[in-house]
């Protein structure tokens, strides 16, 4: 009875029903499929980055060569075949004329970097370092030591007891990270060439780096904390060894792209619970059209497991040309990516799709469909002969076994739901706190629809025939308007909840407005060379972004309790900005002070610091302006009393506010900053950026410099952050191609609802023009109808996505969250047009033919 | 004379050649409060018939004057107007609207015509066909009875000039059937309609005052 044969006849009796099914299904598997083979393979982008700055997928560091016990460890856990590479740094004095100047030395071995590259002027090969006693550097850093242009002569440099020759000049260097310990010019040499120099001696501060190379497919980030614990348990107690994966690389850029990839999954999130929707929706109005010829089979003797069987055949089948569809609308719109979006994606991103997500798609379409309809199944239980007899538009009365059985139906779709929810977002807690989201918004949506039909009533007393009519229209088919509310809401609501966070993170992501990206940074000015600084810069015409004094310190205690021992934060954006931190808590942070806070600081909470210098003598604590993040991940409340070490001087500081800072700036910033009069009397240095338009003048400003300051470290930083500030703008530009894409496929599921909803109201409408209602009468109640149904659901979805995107992105995003009311209005207008415009297309076809199809066709 | 028929024909297109002659040359006439019914087998044209009458279709060719107008060559607007304020259907389906009480229901036509009111003639029309206390309910809470009396008080609270009927009984039983058939033509006579109605009930057919058998398209 249910053959292949018949099922496919049926569908094809159905083609437009079928075709649209599977055009609607298709295009949110294509949207979810794009949607997560642009995040991933962004992701793997930013990862690819990310390797270059780190050099290595993993790195292991410590203060003392690694003993042969930890680095058999290391091997056991990355696998002997893991590539390796060394490097040791430190500072040293180095000058090939007159003064000396502090340089970073960096002692390569043959194998490094295992990622990225040099850019050398006369293509030497690295190997050299390792042979011969030679150096690279950069161009500016052989100006500043004193060679003057290079192929003069054979440039020469004295490190400790040994000569080395200028080998080749580099414009670009594989390590590119921003860490602390980069006060000064970096020197590439070999490690081999250490010895003989007596440059590292005992008590010499000295890193020495291990890097590693592991499997295209290893994930670097689980075996670097697989790599922390074997540690942690081999060697207990505070620990000497640093292990960093490229998350570490460089914070910044790995907060945001943390922050991308959880965007990206509420993204695909978004599109599969939209295409859930449709899929649902869609099928609904099927069954509905079937349920004649259900009652028919029925009282022709089938079962209902055998109409079951058949339906769901039907909807598998359907599910399986739309994923089928889905995958190849989604194969040809990647490739055409980097052409669609020239400019936007990153160059050499290469997007594909992995075998993952496609099979993910295939069953999602397949069985997916069954599962999303499931809870309209029950319908078919309800279905009964006697409708053939009678005119019951209605199903049988309510019944507590059909709500159970209904509400059984829903627990596949969210033990589906639940289980895709993990493997986007990747943990137990954050599946639940979607899931509970939405299932949250779904109760509140429902609530609100039924208020806003309520209110129809009072709304129908109008005097105008057409208000009368499409009220009374709304309110009395209170289910069915409140099924199309509550669907159009959600997808208002899940679309309006991107561009809240989307905005949020748009703001932190991209560089502020206004920006010069800063060409030097300034280290090591001394406290006397503070004014004649300021004359040279004034004198040069350059712009000094920042200029502030530098204490090193560290922290004791917070209320009393041991700073090691106090709590750290959890939570996914938590977990993200104490990354790779593990056991080895650090305890030295620079202090700072400032007259007026940097335009990339703002108070987000507390009150400013005090303008009265604090006295050294008196009891009370001196006040302190703490970074938000820093607070929150040291679990430093307002009011807290911090206890400080500064030059073994102990120090009682108050919390008294919480500052957030926009690191991306790219401006000096501190976790903490002191009222005026604490580091007075402290051993200060100063640190300052400095921008300046062309190459030309930087040149000059820079020799300036070293001239009239010779201790001071002049590092250009122009490359780097660019760089960085470049990788920012690509995620700013991704995060808001992903959201206008989750808007349109929202729309979408919009268009298909207000598309079926007026084809269902086409009877209605014929019987009003056989009443005498004017084609203008008719329209204009349509109108009515869908547009107050498309305006109030949007406004609801809208009004809840504020709520929800806030608890997103303060659960998520570290609070980065910011009402957008562009795309808002913009989704309230477009949500209320489509409504209203395809109940027009649908009407127009009413109203342009015979209202005789009354008495024939639907008779 | 409230209605002529001159040379009315139609025809529908069954493929891009061939097309399907549904009436041929129709003619006839009717005087104000007379009662005419149309009988014939399925697929005389009958349904087609009354629909030209009713303005829901337009003929290929030929007149049908309404009160000394054409409708065949009315615009859509005077057409509604003429569908509003002329002639009220009766359906053999009912086609009330589901989500509308009875009372509501019979009011539609006399919303959609501005009129005044409206409480009272509807209230007068539900009086008339017995359905005061079922006022409140919806159509899927009436028996099949019920709602024809619905749609026969909807189709008169607009005291049209011409009344069509669309086989008025038969989706009923038979009891059911000529108590709204009695209940229809003593409206009928009553307000002074004139009546058209289609069926293949001869019974029903006998109570009109005038028989036109359709066949094939033609009248005989």
């Amino acid at each position: 009875m249910f053959r292949i044969g018949a099922l496919l006849r049926q569908l094809i009796r159905n083609k437009g029903f079928t075709l649209f099914f599977i055009l609607n299904l298709a295009m949110g598997l294509a949207g979810f499929i794009a949607v997560l083979s642009f995040g991933r393979s962004l992701d793997r982008h930013m990862d690819e980055n990310l390797k270059e700055i780190l050099t290595a997928d993993i790195e292991l560091s410590a203060n003392a060569p690694l003993s042969l016990e930890e680095l058999a460890l290391a091997d056991e856990v990355l696998g002997k075949d893991a590539g390796k590479a060394r490097l040791i740094r430190f500072y040293t004095m180095a000058g090939a004329q007159g003064d000396a100047r502090l340089v970073e030395i960096m002692a390569i071995d043959e194998t490094y970097p295992l990622y990225g590259r040099f850019k050398l002027l006369h293509q030497t090969p690295v190997r050299v370092l390792e042979d011969t006693a030679a150096v690279f550097m950069t161009q500016d850093t052989a100006r500043t030591l004193g060679f003057g242009n290079t192929g003069e002569g054979t440039p020469v440099l004295n490190l400790g007891g040994k000569a080395f020759e200028l080998k080749d000049i580099f414009s670009e260097a594989p390590e590119t990270s921003l860490s602390s310990f980069e006060l000064a010019p970096k020197l590439y040499m070999g490690i081999k060439q250490l010895e003989g120099t007596g440059l590292i001696k005992f008590g010499s501060r000295v890193r020495y780096s291990y890097f590693f190379r592991v499997t295209d497919t290893t994930d670097g980030a689980g075996l670097a904390q697989k790599l922390r614990q074997r540690f942690s348990e081999r060697f207990p107690g505070l620990p000497r060894l640093r292990i960093h994966d490229i998350r570490d690389a460089n914070r910044r850029i790995s907060r945001v792209t943390g922050y991308f990839t959880r965007f990206m999954g509420l993204i695909s999130l978004t599109g599969l619970f939209l295409s859930g929707i449709a899929t649902a929706y869609l099928f609904r109005g099927y069954l509905n059209s079937r349920k004649k010829d259900m009652a028919i089979l029925l009282s022709l003797g089938a079962r209902k497991t055998e109409i079951y069987l058949a339906v769901s055949s039907e909807l598998m089948v359907m599910g399986t040309l739309a994923s089928g569809l889905a995958i190849a609308i989604s194969q040809a719109l990647i490739p055409a990516f980097p052409l669609i979006f020239k400019g936007l994606i990153p160059d050499g991103l290469r997007i594909h799709t992995d075998a993952f997500t496609l099979m993910v798609s295939v069953f999602m379409g397949m069985a997916g469909s069954v599962v999303f309809c499931l809870p309209l199944f029950v319908r078919i239980f309800r279905i009964k002969p006697l409708m053939l007899l009678r005119d019951i538009r209605g199903d049988s009365p309510f019944s507590i076994g059909h709500a159970l059985l209904r509400g059984a139906g829903f627990l596949p779709a969210t033990a589906a739901f639940f289980g895709l929810s993990f493997y986007v977002a990747g943990s137990v807690r954050d599946t639940v706190f979607f899931a509970a989201g939405f299932a949250l918004a779904l109760i509140l949506l429902s609530a609100m629809g039924g208020l806003v039909f309520s209110g129809c009533r009072i709304l129908s007393r109008t005097r105008s025939v057409v208000g009368k009519i499409a009220f009374r229209n709304l309110f009395r088919n209170k289910w069915a308007s409140l099924s199309c509310f509550v669907s159009m809401a959600m997808g208002a609501f899940l679309i309006s909840v991107i561009p809240q966070i989307q905005k949020g993170l748009q703001e932190e992501i991209s560089r502020p407005q206004g920006l010069k990206i800063p060409a030097f940074f300034l280290v090591d000015i001394q406290e006397e060379q503070k004014n004649p600084f300021l004359e040279l810069i004034q004198q040069e015409k350059a712009e000094l972004s920042n200029l502030s004094p530098m204490v090193r310190g560290r922290i004791i205690s917070v209320n009393e309790e041991p700073f090691s021992d106090h709590p750290q934060a959890s939570g996914p954006a938590a977990e993200s900005r104490s990354h790779g931190e593990g056991r080895s808590r650090r305890l030295e942070f620079n202090f700072s002070h400032r007259e007026a806070l940097d335009a990339s600081e703002t108070i987000v909470q507390g009150s400013p610091l005090s303008k009265t210098p604090w006295d050294f003598e008196s009891e009370t604590p001196f006040e302190v302006s703490v970074e938000l993040s820093f607070a929150e991940r040291y679990r430093i409340g307002m009011g807290d009393v911090l206890e400080f070490e500064v030059q073994g001087i102990p120090l009682k500081g108050r919390v008294v506010n919480f500052r957030k800072v926009r690191w991306n700036s790219f401006q000096p910033n501190f976790f903490l900053l002191f009222q005026d009069g604490v580091l007075d009397d402290a051993p200060k240095t100063f640190l300052a950026s400095v921008s300046h338009d062309s190459e030309e003048k930087r040149k000059t400003l820079r020799q300036n410099i070293t001239t009239a300051f010779p201790n001071v470290s002049v590092i250009d930083v122009t490359q780097l952050a660019g760089k960085i500030l470049s990788i920012s703008d690509r995620l700013s530009v991704s995060v808001r191609f992903m959201a206008w894409f989750s808007i349109a496929a929202g729309l979408v599921l919009i268009f298909s609802i207000a598309r079926h909803e007026a084809l269902k109201n086409q009877n209605q409408m014929n019987l009003l023009k056989v009443l005498g209602a004017g084609n203008a009468a008719v329209r204009a109640v349509t109108l009515l109808e869908f547009g107050f149904t498309g305006f109030s659901a949007a406004l609801s979805g809208i009004l809840l996505s504020f709520g929800f995107s806030f608890a997103v992105a303060a659960y998520f995003f570290d609070s980065l969250w910011k009402i957008d009311p562009r795309a808002s209005l913009m989704i309230l207008g477009l949500t209320t047009f489509i409504s209203m415009g395809t109940a027009f297309m649908a009407s127009r076809r009413v109203l342009n033919s015979k209202p005789v199809g009354l008495l024939s066709a639907m008779a | 004379m409230i209605l002529e028929l001159s040379d009315v024909s139609k025809s529908y297109r069954q493929t891009r050649s061939e097309s399907l002659v549904v009436l041929k040359n129709i003619s006839f006439s009717l005087d104000r409060g007379q009662t005419l019914a149309i009988i014939g087998q399925s697929g005389s044209g009958k349904t087609t018939l009354l629909s030209l009458i009713a303005g829901l279709d337009s003929p290929d060719s030929g007149q049908i004057m309404l009160e000394g107008k054409n409708i065949a060559a009315m615009a859509e607007k005077e057409l509604s107007r003429y569908r509003a304020g002329k002639t009220s259907i009766i359906f053999q389906q009912f086609h009330l609207m589901p989500h509308l009480t009875a009372e509501e229901n019979i009011s539609l036509p006399l919303e959609i015509l501005k009129q005044k009111k409206i409480r009272e003639l509807t209230h007068d029309m539900l009086e008339k066909v017995g359905l005061q206390d079922r006022r409140h309910h919806l159509p899927a809470q009436l028996s099949g009875g019920e709602c024809q009396r619905v749609a026969i008080a909807r189709a008169l609270v607009v005291k049209p000039a011409l009344l069509l009927a669309d086989e008025p009984t038969g989706n009923l039983d038979i009891e059911t059937g000529e108590k709204i058939a009695r209940l229809l033509f003593d409206l009928v006579e009553k307000e002074n309609k004139t009546l058209i109605l289609v069926t293949h009930n001869p019974s029903l057919a006998g109570q009109c005052r005038e028989i036109l058998t359709l066949e094939k398209g033609c009248l005989l």
